[in-house]
């Protein structure tokens, strides 16, 4: 995180209740105790979790449990909405990222984020992926491989090499997604959030997705929010259940979906819940 | 940057209340005109000192105003919205591909042609139907009634849009016809935003100035009969603003009617706010 | 069974209201044109004023009056319209400021033209000392234009989906980029169809000019381009009376031996000239948003 301001240096901290202390795998991003509250209400309650990298970490747990607003808080995406306040630290190569000093459009170009309904700009597909890049400049030449790369990664690039620049709304809404994920990657971040990805999607088009996290793992670090546990069990490395803004449960997904340690995890996995 | 703008229309707005009243409360304060003889009906600005003049009284032109904007409010109020209740409720297509393109068109025709028409096609036909010169209370109804239609059917049908929809459902389901769905829930429901589009449109009635001044008549008269001619305060602002002398009573007096019509608007305004805070509750 | 017939009845008032608008509406224009469209040629639309005791000759000089005037407007309004919508629908904050400037809109907007025009006089025409000029009427026009083109401007921002703005600040975008790369190409059709049919209405104005601008125009000379020669149609420091002052001097004198003659072929002129605005801002923000949405 070079060009972001480093107020301060913190210790890795290793005795929160969610760090995993068997795991060896280096820590991408951690929260210490994160508070978030949207004017009377408090959202998230005291989290500590991490995300390891080059893994998929998915947050699980009912509606409105907190899981989309702790997702939102990683990338600073709740500064857009009045009245949030977020307390604690969001450590990311030790620099905390909670902090009024940090740039946050530059932390956002590091931690990319796609959202539960396919967004993309009312504009070419080509335009799409080229748009913020080229904020930051990049020569024509960088622009035209960046495209390819980008969608080659999401495999939309046999689907769309021949209309790159026909309109991203004419995409069907599996591939308006993809080329979202394309969008993000583009701007080579560390961390990529995804906000329900599929949930607005058919079968083939899920299908489609999940096989990409996976494969987008070997490059960066992933959290996903979700609300399907199939998805969660099939593409996670690790899951972390919310529960009324609480972390109730983080394990290694084999772990927490065979033994969960706690039984407000089982009853939810189980279906018992509610 | 952008809040240049912003700046530029506060500044506007409290420039423009403070140069019209300071100059439209002048001929008070320097005691050329006294408050009763202003609200007074005694209008003679040419009077000679002899025949008790000159009389600055606008009684006649604030009444008259009153008049014609409350007369097209009455005509107005009830088409406009039934027009708007026709575009969300009785057929929404054609309203959507007919009636909303006519409702702009409407909006967008300058006020001189409305009064050319008046002037050209109302007035002669009143005078043929009823026998008087034509000119009078009832042209200038007629032509702000027109006017005032758009406000009254875009501004009634936004608020009858924002009715919520289960609302209309839980009436059918109950076996309501449509008409009983409408006038007994939606309109109920829509009242304070009907309101507010009916206040509007006497607000735009109110301070129109050129169509109603080409048909009115332009006589010093209480707008009491429909068929005579009157006088509304926009009518006599235009038609004297240029043909008085700068600093003579005469020209301070149609400030301080300038300054009637501000204070009208403010009032109106207040009178909006106040049904929206109603409604918020 | 009375609920049956009462609601028949009452859908055929319904019906009777729509019908008598649209009859009202193609009536006037109707008769705009019948009257009026037999005195337009050539020669009417380039002509100056005859005089007043022959009459005759056209309107040329008030044609090209009402167009300037309606360029120099949008000049002032166009780029203070964008910031104040912008600043309304992006940075404006709950508070005070925001309340005032609110109020300021609503305000303004729903002034009767003529007190905006005797503001106008007090400010622009006799405190600066210009005189009835152009400028003095573009900037009096600026004063009821600008709230709506602010509130154009924020309302056509409103549409562009929260999801777009998402996106881009999700992608490390700034909210100033957002704002020019996104948000207004988005809001770009809105902005557009409300912008032309505001220069409409401008086009139409009358009362708020008739005392800014004046209700009288110089000879003026075409060949002229100096813009600070008093015959140049260019010079902003003329007076000028524009189609609607026109029309409603030409009525209201009298004097004229053609006067009606005259009124009517301006009338028909101007409503013309609305109309085209209308048809041309629906064209306009379709073919637009066709251009945004399914090709580049």
């Amino acid at each position: 995180m070079e060009k972001l301001i480093t107020p301060f240096r913190f210790q890795p901290k290793t005795d929160g209740r969610s760090l995993l202390t068997d795991e060896t795998r280096p820590i991408q991003l951690e929260t210490l105790d994160l508070d978030v509250y949207y004017g009377e209400k408090h959202a998230i309650k005291q989290v500590n979790l991490p995300l390891y990298q080059n893994t998929v970490t998915a947050l699980i747990g009912p509606s409105g449990c907190g899981k989309s607003t702790f997702l939102r808080c990683l990338n600073r995406m709740n500064d857009m909405i009045p009245g949030t306040r977020v307390m604690g630290k969001i450590l990311v190569e030790g620099v905390n990222i909670n902090d009024s000093r940090i740039n946050v459009t530059q932390l956002r170009r590091q931690i990319g984020m796609v959202f539960q309904r396919p967004n993309p700009f009312a504009k070419s597909i080509y335009e799409n992926i080229v748009f913020a890049p080229r904020l930051y400049g990049i020569s024509k030449k960088e622009q035209e491989k960046l495209v390819e790369e980008s969608l080659r990664k999401t495999g939309l690039w046999d689907e769309v090499k021949d209309r790159l620049h026909t309109s991203a709304l004419a995409l069907s809404g599996g591939q308006q997604q993809r080329l979202c994920i394309a969008r993000a990657i583009a701007m080579k971040p560390k961390i990529i959030l995804l906000d329900e990805p599929a949930s607005a999607l058919d079968p083939v088009s899920t299908g489609k997705i999940e096989e990409l996290v996976q494969e987008l793992k070997n490059e960066f670090t992933i959290a996903i929010v979700t609300h399907n546990m199939q998805q969660a069990a099939r593409i996670s490395d690790y899951t972390a259940y919310f529960y009324m803004g609480e972390l109730i449960e983080h394990d290694r997904t084999d772990v927490l979906f065979v033994n969960p340690r706690k039984k407000e995890t089982e009853d939810y996995l189980t279906g018992r819940f509610g | 940057m952008t809040l240049v703008s912003a700046w530029v229309l506060i500044i506007t707005l409290f420039s423009l209340l403070y140069f019209i009243a300071s100059k439209g409360i002048a001929p008070f304060l320097h005691g050329e005109v006294t408050l009763a003889d202003f609200f007074s009906g005694n209008w003679g600005p040419s009077l000679s000192a002899e025949q008790g003049g000159p009389q600055y009284g606008a009684l006649d032109f604030i009444l008259g105003s009153l008049m014609v904007a409350l007369g097209s409010a009455v005509i107005s109020g009830p088409l406009g919205i039934g027009a708007a209740l026709f575009m969300t409720e009785i057929a929404p297509k054609a309203g959507r591909k007919i009636l909303q393109p006519a409702v702009e068109i409407l909006v967008g025709i300058p006020s001189v042609v409305y009064g050319f028409i008046g002037l050209t096609l109302i007035v002669p036909a009143l005078r043929s139907i009823f026998g008087e010169v034509g000119f009078g209370l009832l042209a200038g109804i007629i032509v702000l009634s027109v006017m005032i239609l758009p406000t009254i059917i875009s501004i009634s049908a936004d608020a009858i849009h924002s009715v919520p929809q289960g609302i209309r459902e839980g009436s059918y389901a109950l076996g309501a016809t449509r008409w009983q769905t409408i006038s007994g829930l939606v309109i109920r429901v829509a009242q304070p935003g009907l309101l507010t589009a009916v206040v509007l449109g006497i607000a735009r009635a109110f301070g129109e100035a050129l169509a109603v001044q080409m048909v009115i008549g332009n006589t010093a008269d209480l707008p009491f009969h429909l068929l005579k001619p009157m006088s509304t305060l926009t009518s006599v602002i235009t038609l004297n603003m240029g043909n008085t002398v700068q600093g003579s009573t005469y020209n301070n007096v149609l400030w301080s009617m300038a300054l009637i019509l501000l204070l009208m608007t403010l009032i109106l305004i207040l009178a909006i706010r106040f049904i929206a805070r109603r409604r918020e509750v | 069974m009375r609920a049956k017939v009462t609601d028949r009845i009452a859908t055929l008032c319904f019906y009777l209201i729509a019908i008598l608008i649209i009859g009202i509406l193609a009536g006037m224009i109707g008769f705009i044109l019948f009257k009026g469209l037999h005195v337009i040629n050539w020669d009417f639309v380039t002509e100056a004023p005859g005089s007043v005791l022959t009459g005759g000759g056209g309107v040329g000089p008030q044609l090209f009056n009402s167009f300037y005037l309606l360029v120099l407007t949008m000049i002032i309004t166009v780029p203070l319209g964008l910031g104040g919508g912008i600043y309304l629908a992006e940075y404006a904050k709950p508070g005070q400021l925001t309340n005032v400037l609110r109020l300021s809109i609503e305000v303004l907007s729903s002034l009767p033209s003529i007190v905006v025009g005797l503001f106008g006089l007090m400010v622009f025409v006799q405190y600066t000392g210009w005189g009835f000029s152009l400028a003095a009427g573009a900037l009096t026009l600026t004063v009821f234009n600008l709230p709506l083109m602010v509130r154009i401007v924020e309302q056509a921002l409103g549409t562009v989906p929260r999801e777009q703005k998402e996106a881009s600040f999700a992608l490390g975008v700034t909210h100033w980029h957002t704002i020019v790369k996104v948000l207004l190409p988005a809001a770009l059709p809105g902005i557009l169809t409300g912008t032309i049919l505001a220069a409409g209405r401008v086009f139409g104005e009358a009362a708020a000019l008739m005392f800014t601008a004046g209700m009288s125009s110089p000879d003026l000379d075409f060949s002229n381009w100096d813009i600070t020669s008093p015959v140049s149609p260019l010079n902003p420091f003329r007076p000028a009376s524009t189609l609607a002052v026109h029309i409603w001097k030409i009525n209201s004198e009298g004097i004229v031996p053609d006067a009606k003659e005259i009124a009517s072929g301006a009338s028909a002129l101007l409503v013309i000239a609305v109309l085209i605005f209308n048809l041309f801002a629906r064209w306009f923000g379709r073919l637009i948003h066709a251009r945004l949405t399914s090709t580049r």
